[in-house]
Parts: structure tokens; sequence; C-alpha cells
């Protein structure tokens, strides 16, 4: 008799209990180590109808983690946009307030605005001039205490 | 399900991200309208200057060569008044290639008054000369312009009597048609600037 034809030998003990739990543990009742991994060969060779309640519970869970994980980009994103933006601000008002800003001033301009009526035909002159020259030199004191920073 | 979640997740996003938006926008515009302000000195006009010194020296002289005038032609001196008004037409005006407005006007109606001076002593062609060079230098349609053709008027007015005492009737009758283009270009220029002075003349104020 060769090796091969050779009968197995009769199960021990201790594999005839192993054997027992690993059924049960595949029909549902109790636990085995192997019954996890048989499931799994189990259903990828053959899946069986998955429940359609089960099926809504995992999809909503699957969003949500999703939700949760590119909402807290979108913050992150928009918060160090809004950083920014203060930061800017900031630098801005120091800097400007740094450089002394040029101070308003009366401009060259056309004198008709002082007269509210045609020239007379003769004479009037000197008067005119007046007028303008003492409208002007108001104009050029306030350039004055513009300069010095005087309000 | 998931448009609702959308709507939860980007309404925060959103505000925040408009917020920022704006304060960057606010950023900008306020930094580049005082970038502007500075550079124009802190006017609407980049070309006008100031009022300034030289100005104000301009001015002042004007000012005193038209009173020494006034004493000379009450003194019944009217080459000397000439002679005093002349000295402010070879005084530089202020600004250079871009003259001053308020020398180019001074100037101009002191060529008005030194036509009407030398119409006066009867030197006609000096005076319109005068009134050219006056009307190179009024602003168009203002009161300096029409006070131009005014006098204009009249020294051809003067001129025409002239001509009519020594005989000239053709002459004198050509002067007389100048006298009144002259009288109604500056009525219509002076119409012209009361309308747009006067809103109850129908126009937009000053």
């Amino acid at each position: 008799m060769s090796e091969i034809e050779r009968p197995t030998p009769d199960p021990t003990p201790e594999e005839v209990r192993e054997a027992q739990a690993l059924r049960e543990a595949l029909e549902g009742h109790g636990e085995h180590e192997l019954a996890e991994l048989a499931g799994a060969l189990k259903f990828a060779h053959d899946p069986p109808e998955i429940d359609p309640a089960l099926n809504e519970t995992l999809v909503r869970a699957a969003i949500a983690r999703a939700h949760r994980s590119g909402s807290r980009v979108v913050y992150v994103a928009f918060g160090a946009a809004t950083a920014l933006a203060l930061a800017a601000a900031v630098a801005l008002l120091v800097t400007r307030g740094g450089v002394e800003r040029a101070p308003e001033l009366a401009l060259s301009r056309s004198t008709q605005s002082l007269f509210d009526a045609p020239f007379p035909r003769q004479g009037g002159t000197s008067a005119r001039v007046d007028r303008i020259a003492e409208a002007r030199a108001r104009d050029y004191r306030a350039n004055l205490f513009a300069r010095m920073g005087v309000r | 399900m998931i448009a609702d979640c959308g709507t939860r997740v980007r309404s925060p996003a959103t505000w925040i991200a408009s917020l920022a938006a704006i304060v960057l926008v606010a950023l900008a515009s306020w930094g580049c309208t005082g970038r502007d302000r500075g550079e124009t000195g802190g006017a609407s006009s980049v070309a006008a200057p100031p009022v300034d010194t030289i100005l104000m020296a301009y001015l002042s002289k004007a000012r005193s060569l038209h009173h020494l005038a006034d004493m000379r032609e009450e003194d019944g001196d009217l080459r000397g008044a000439v002679a005093e008004l002349d000295k402010l037409m070879t005084t530089p005006i202020p600004g250079g290639a871009q003259p001053m407005q308020e020398a180019l006007e001074v100037l101009a109606d002191t060529y008005a008054r030194t036509a009407e001076l030398r119409g006066q002593l009867g030197e006609f062609d000096a005076a319109e000369r005068d009134l050219e060079q006056g009307l190179k230098r009024a602003p168009k349609v203002s009161f300096f312009e029409g006070h131009l053709y005014e006098v204009r008027g009249v020294i051809a007015q003067k001129r025409a009597k002239a001509l009519a005492d020594k005989g000239d009737k053709d002459g004198s009758e050509k002067q007389r048609r100048r006298a009144f283009e002259d009288f109604d270009q500056a009525g219509r220029i002076q119409d012209k600037v009361i309308e747009r002075l006067l809103p109850d003349a129908g126009g937009h104020g000053r």
C-alpha cells in the first residue's frame, strides 16, 4: 500500500471540537476565528442581495463622512483667505499712516466765478484786479497753512 | 439629500468668502484713490498748479500797476497810464508754457484797458493790436472775452466818428459796421455767460 492510498488517521478529539465550533459559527451560532474569513470568501464568490434599509444607512454614513471632510477644507481655505485680507488691511493702514499725505491745495483756475455780471463798458478794471488778487490771496494763505499742516 | 448637505456646507463658507472679497476690493479701491490724491496734490485736475508765490507776485504787480494807471488818469496823463500798464505786458506770465489762468485773464483785461486808453488818444491801430492780444488770452465765452469785443466796438465807433469828421464817409461807414458787429458779438457772448451762470435764465449755475 502506497503512502497516498494510506487512509488519513482518525481526528483527534481537539480537531473534532474545532470543526464543530466552525460549523456552528458558519450557521450563525457562536464565533470562530475562521468564520469571518470563510464568510468573506463566500460573499466574494456569490454576493447576496443587500437589504435596502442597510444600503441607505451605509450611503448616508459615507456621504456624511465625505462632507465633514470637505467642509473642513472649505473652512480652512476661506479662513486663511480672510486672515490674509485682514493682515493686508492692517499692513495698509499702518503703511499709509506712516506716509505723509499731500495736503489739499487751492489750484489755479478761472476767475470768472468771481463776477456775477458783465463788466461795465468803461472803467472798473482796477476793481476787478483787486477782487481777483484778494480772492487768490485767500487761496494762497490757505495753501501755505495746508503745507504747514495747519487746519 | 445631497443638495441639502451642499447648501448647509456652502452657506457659511460663502459668507466668509464674500467678506474676504469685500475687504480686499475695498482696500484695493481705497489704496488706488489715496494714491491718486497724493499724485495730484489733492485736487481733481492734474494739469492745474496750486496758487503759489509766483502767481501772487504777478497779481500784486498787476494790482499796483492798475492803481498807478488810475492815478495817471486822474492826472489826465493817459499816456502815462498806458506806460504803467505796458509794464505788465513785458512781465513773464506765471506757468511758462502752461500759463496760469488768473494771470491770463488779468492780462486780457489789462489789454482791454490799454486799448480803451489808446482809443481815447486816437491811437486806433495800436488799440486794435491790444485787443487782438487780449482776445488771444481771454477764456472763450467769458465776461473777459465779451468785454474785449465791447471795447473793440467802442474803438470802431470812435474811429468811425473820427473818419466822418475827416470827411471819409466810406471809411466811417465801414467802421460803423464793425462796431455793430463787435457789439452784437459782445452781447451774444455775455448772453451765453449769463445763461450759464444763472439758473433762473435757464442755465445750470456756475
